[in-house]
């Protein structure tokens, strides 16, 4: 009984140290929302949100996001019950839908550069580029990061408290960018648009 | 996380909270496709209240805040740093509004004030 306490609590401290790391990652999100806010006026000779932006595409990216939240947390939960097989069609689902909000984002600042839209167009450009790119590069991470785990995960024969611990780290981080990515989603898409 | 809760509870909560979620994107979507608010300002609200119910419902679904044993390390940090960056987003917005404001003058009468404040010295 007594290793088992100090299993779960070197969880708890893992968990609170991740979670402050996540703070940070916060204050970082929160400076480029600050930035992107102001600039998004600046549009100098190139175009408007309203003339770059497609509503429709970026739905479709907000919720294949939330899906891969949504399944990320189940392939946790399953870890936690011990159902080591549900845990990996969970975490390989959403590696999938996390490789493919990417490949959506990816092919729209491609769309947007190869029209002569690029980040050196103007303020508004540049500031939606840095807000939007450093929230794909924390997706990039995490999907290199939930792939490793997939590997590591499918190896081992029996599940242990470390094992629950990783997935549920790894689920915190991508539940962190889903929320994010709610805000880029209302200021930038629909409030950059719309209002 | 709460030890205690069963698999059908902890995977309801994931349900609820995806459903909830996608209830208030669409509602998000539908609200600016089908132009329900005319005032910029109106949209901008409404959009962020949504957001914001959003953030709440995801905190307690999918991170589970509200079942943090006490002391509550992870509420307080997330508190905190919401004040922090309150601070820092609203501070920027109205100095930046103000700046924009204040250089609102042409660029003579700019350079004559910035003259005129030149002489004065520091």
């Amino acid at each position: 009984m007594s290793t088992h306490t100090t299993v779960s609590e070197k969880n708890a401290t893992a968990e609170l140290g991740f979670w402050m790391y996540l703070m940070t990652d916060l204050m970082l999100f929160a400076s480029l929302f600050a930035t992107f806010y102001i600039l998004r006026v600046g549009v100098a000779d190139g175009p408007t949100a309203a003339e770059v932006f497609d509503i429709n595409y970026v739905m479709a990216q907000t919720l294949v996001l939330l899906a891969s939240s949504v399944t990320s947390g189940m392939a946790f939960v399953s870890m936690k019950f011990s159902m080591k097989k549900q845990a990996l069609v969970f975490l390989g689902v959403t590696i999938l839908l996390g490789v493919g909000f990417l490949a959506l984002e990816l092919n729209e600042f491609i769309v947007l550069a190869t029209e002569g839209n690029s980040w050196a167009t103007s303020a508004f450009l540049s500031s939606y580029f840095t807000l939007v790119g450093t929230h794909g590069l924390h997706i990039f991470i995490g999907l290199i990061w939930a792939s490793v785990l997939f590997v590591a995960l499918a190896k081992q024969p029996v599940v242990s408290d470390n094992h629950v611990r990783k997935l549920s780290l790894f689920t915190m981080f991508w539940h962190f960018l889903d929320l994010v990515w709610i805000f880029i989603f209302a200021v930038v898409y629909v409030i950059g648009v719309y209002a | 996380m709460n030890q205690h809760e069963s698999y059908n509870a902890a995977a309801k909560r994931y349900v609820v909270g995806g459903v909830g979620s996608a209830s208030l994107i669409i509602i998000t979507y539908l609200a600016v496709t089908g132009s329900w608010f005319e005032k910029p300002m109106s949209i901008a609200f409404f959009v962020l209240v949504l957001a914001f119910l959003q953030l709440v419902l995801q905190l307690v679904t999918f991170l589970h805040v509200q079942a943090e044993a006490k002391p509550r390390w992870k509420s307080i940090g997330f508190v905190s740093s919401m004040i922090m960056i309150t601070v820092v987003v609203a501070g920027s917005i109205w100095v930046m509004y103000n700046l924009n404001y204040r250089m609102h003058t042409s660029g003579e009468a700019m350079q004559e004030y910035m003259l005129e404040q030149n002489k004065k010295g520091f």
